[in-house]
């Protein structure tokens, strides 16, 4: 029944994802010289109300202040990165096995109690103000915020992750610190380790290092559904057009869903042989690059398609793109092409996997979102749901999400 | 994990990793010069050739190659670099031999279609505009020219627009004849398939590859460039300040000590240029430096964006934190952090198949031997102070230093 890849990944079971007093862990021990550790806190801009715009991201700087983390860890040689979205700040790690002891703890500690120093503080928001003006000397990062901004208007989705400039420049101490309170809450904290790992070890470490913080419930965001809309816009600092447009996708909870949109934008633009890039890059020649891809999160998500193009063929390639998603929801989709779009899904999904650290990711965050079969058979499931998708599948989902009345077109141009 | 190494008649040098943990196969094909042979009247004819190559053979179309490829879910891409062409696929294991196959014909046997070659000059040349989007882009491409002049490694990798308009067809051809040839090339196989089968299928599809032309003459190293400062007006939110020197490559005795310098001042949250100027003044949010591994001269650059009202600081502190390395040594607690995280990162970066096809099938293409591996950690452990700094005292000399900014 099942055609190619579950025997591509071989490994030993995935440890049920566990509560110790809030936390939610998951395991999944691999043939590896290292471990990677994967957290994810349910504390992204999305949650911030109007005046602490900033804080989430702005937090996930001071973590870091004043700490020797990042000594412990390169001296190790090892790497570690952090991150803030919508939905959640990500702290991750990979060491050699051994340290994975030394490490858990330092990170936990650091997580419950950063040190908040007022001088530190004043000096970092001078780099936080310096990163918003990094962002917008990239246009890619320009006219996705634009988007992001006009496909959901008045919900926290539309305001961008680092803040606004002034509304950050304000910021006080006392702000983060309320913030972190709030939310940096076992609760609202998973966990997930790959790699060499002991799984007794793991549980002791964090039963010991993570129920210390004082419990609060999660808060929850209020859903606000976007609007659909249609933005024009003149950037001085580009030399070609960007066209941006994006359906409002479905939600974490329903994520086969979510697997079945990632399957469309494979058919559509993945690859050379596949029906956009055929015809609007190599057939028509109206644009020069095709990018994009569908967003899984806790809220309804984006499934975008960004073109960039002279400025004359935005029109047409935009009713092009209309014109085939509208044939897909009529089930016009050939038995070739959504086989070849599949395998490929797979295979890149297998590609992806074989890295402790990627596996590590994935788990962390579809673990946080609520994908529990995803994660805890992952090595079947993600191939088994996209295996089973038949072109029926891919025209409900193309007639439910993919509707002009769910979507957001953005329009950047060099010059008027 | 054990890696074997052949040589076959006709030149050919394969690396075989065998590697069970998944069922995959990454095959890299690594084509000795990369962009070296490029004069500044073809700029650009390296990187038009790895956009073309997969676009069409005696046999099949560019359309129908793309069909093989996708279909089997797998992954066939070109790249030129300063060192060598590569041409990488990445496949299930039980598809490999097709795909190897269809590989070998790319290889071998390439037509450079007309038709497709406009589509590819075009979209080249939509490229080259776009860099102009990007500060960091224009900053990074004119240094290069600074610290290289006329040589290869001076110009851009997509070619300029006035030289990529005249290439044709003749030229890829010409370029294929020349240096895509069994003797300049290196393949890398890692994943789950024995020595003994890797040997086999590239016996089969490639033993018979042979060339009537002799091997065209080694290219030469770039001549050094006066220290040049420059300023390039441009409207953005942060100006870029780049300052660079030119620096050791990969054959130099010392070019470990040379890898623990780029890697204290600018690897990582905890490095030096991080630390005092991004912790400790806040002049930025990214600030790092870079030393490309190099057949020939490289460079060791150090860069950061910054308000405009700040180019005076970061320029001096990006100056004076490499002068430093030049003037005082390093004490031994810093520089063992420093081989730390440079031995750490370098063993996470041989972790997938295709790190490690890239890291070995490279290292032969240099003509370094994947021994290059052992005995290069080796050398990073045995870096004393005293050599680290009479490297740095070589390399900081006169910088050359490029600045983008508004007015």
């Amino acid at each position: 029944m099942y055609p190619h890849g579950s025997s591509a990944i071989d490994r030993p079971p995935v440890t049920h994802q566990e509560y110790c007093g809030g936390v939610t862990l998951i395991c999944q021990p691999m043939v590896s010289a290292s471990a990677s550790v994967d957290i994810w806190i349910g504390a992204g801009s999305a949650i911030e109300t109007e005046e602490e715009q900033g804080s989430a991201h702005f937090l996930e700087h001071m973590i870091f202040r004043g700490t020797e983390f990042d000594y412990l860890i390169e001296s190790q040689g090892g790497v570690s990165n952090a991150a803030t979205s919508l939905d959640y700040t990500h702290f991750s790690f990979t060491v050699p096995a051994a340290g994975l002891a030394t490490t858990l703890p330092y990170l936990a500690h650091m997580l419950s109690q950063p040190r908040f120093d007022p001088e530190d503080f004043e000096q970092e928001k001078l780099v936080v103000l310096e990163e918003i003006n990094y962002c917008y000397d990239d246009p890619e990062w320009v006219c996705h915020q634009l988007l992001q901004q006009t496909a959901y208007n008045a919900h926290n989705y539309g305001r961008s992750v680092l803040g606004a400039y002034p509304v950050v420049a304000k910021l006080t101490l006392a702000d983060l610190q309320k913030f972190h309170r709030r939310h940096y809450t076992p609760a609202n904290m998973t966990i997930a380790c790959t790699g060499a790992i002991d799984i007794a070890l793991v549980r002791s470490l964090v039963a010991e290092n993570f129920l210390q913080l004082p419990y609060h419930p999660p808060l929850q965001a209020g859903i606000i559904f976007p609007k659909a809309n249609r933005c024009v816009k003149y950037l001085p600092q580009l030399h070609h057009a960007r066209l941006l447009m994006g359906w409002l996708g479905t939600s974490a909870e329903r994520w086969e869903d979510g697997l079945g949109l990632d399957l469309i934008a494979t058919l559509l633009w993945g690859g050379r042989s596949s029906r956009l890039v055929h015809e609007l890059r190599e057939d028509y020649q109206w644009v020069h690059d095709l990018d994009g891809g569908f967003a899984l999160q806790k809220y309804p998500g984006l499934f975008t398609i960004s073109a960039t193009l002279e400025p004359e063929y935005v029109e047409r390639t935009e009713s092009h793109i209309l014109r085939t998603l509208s044939h897909m929801a009529r089930g016009k989709i050939s038995p070739q092409e959504l086989a070849k779009a599949k395998r490929s899904l797979c295979n890149s999904f297998i590609f992806a996997m074989e890295c402790p650290a990627r596996l590590a990711s994935f788990l962390g965050y579809h673990t946080m979102l609520g994908c529990h079969d995803l994660c805890n058979h992952w090595t079947t499931v993600y191939n088994e749901v996209v295996m089973s998708m038949e072109i029926a599948d891919l025209q409900y989902l193309a007639q439910r999400y993919l509707s002009p009345d769910r979507l957001t077109v953005i329009t950047c141009l060099p010059h008027p | 994990m054990e890696r074997h190494k052949y040589t076959l008649d006709n030149g050919i040098t394969l690396i075989s990793i065998e590697n069970p943990a998944v069922d995959l196969v990454s095959a890299k094909f690594f084509f000795r010069y990369g962009t070296q042979v490029e004069t500044p009247e073809q700029a650009g004819l390296v990187h038009l050739v790895t956009a073309m190559i997969t676009k069409g053979t005696e046999v099949h179309t560019a359309q129908e190659i793309a069909e093989l490829i996708e279909s089997r879910g797998a992954v066939l891409s070109a790249e030129a670099s300063a060192d060598y062409l590569v041409i990488n696929t990445k496949t299930l294991t039980s598809d490999f031999a097709s795909i190897f196959a269809l590989t070998s014909e790319i290889l071998r046997r390439p037509t450079f279609p007309e038709s497709e070659l406009e589509l590819e000059r075009y979209l080249t040349l939509q490229g080259i505009k776009a860099k102009q989007e990007r500060p960091f882009s224009i900053a990074y491409d004119q240094m290069q020219t600074l610290l290289f002049g006329k040589h290869s490694y001076g110009l851009p990798l997509l070619g300029f627009p006035e030289t990529v308009s005249q290439l044709t067809q003749a030229h890829l051809q010409t370029y294929h004849r020349q240096y895509l040839r069994p003797d300049h090339l290196v393949i890398a196989l890692a994943g789950n398939l024995s020595p003994d089968r890797a040997l086999t299928l590239v016996q089969e599809y490639l033993g018979d590859w042979h060339t009537p032309h002799p091997a065209p003459p080694s290219p030469q190293p770039p001549q050094p460039q006066p220290p040049t400062h420059l300023h390039i007006p441009k409207a953005t939110q942060q100006a870029i300040v780049m300052v660079s020197y030119p620096a050791i490559p990969v054959t130099d005795a010392n070019y470990s000590a040379m890898k623990l310098i780029a890697t204290y001042l600018g690897s990582g949250l905890s490095s030096r240029l991080f630390v005092e100027l991004r912790e400790k003044q806040g002049l930025a949010y990214e600030v790092s430096a870079f030393y490309p591994t190099r057949q020939f001269t490289s460079q060791l650059s150090a860069y950061m964006g910054t308000a405009p009202q700040n180019i005076d600081r970061a320029k001096t502190g990006l100056e004076q934190e490499c002068q430093r390395l030049a003037e005082t040594a390093l004490p031994p607690a810093e520089l063992d952090l420093a081989k730390s995280k440079l031995l750490g990162q370098y063993a996470l970066s041989k972790q997938t198949n295709s790190q490690l096809a890239q890291t070995y099938g490279w290292y032969e293409c240099l003509g370094l031997s994947v021994d290059f591996d052992q005995h290069y950690q080796a050398q990073v452990q045995a870096v004393t102070p005293e050599q680290l700094q009479h490297t740095a005292q070589q390399c900081f000399q006169a910088p050359s230093i490029v600045i983008v900014s508004a007015n």
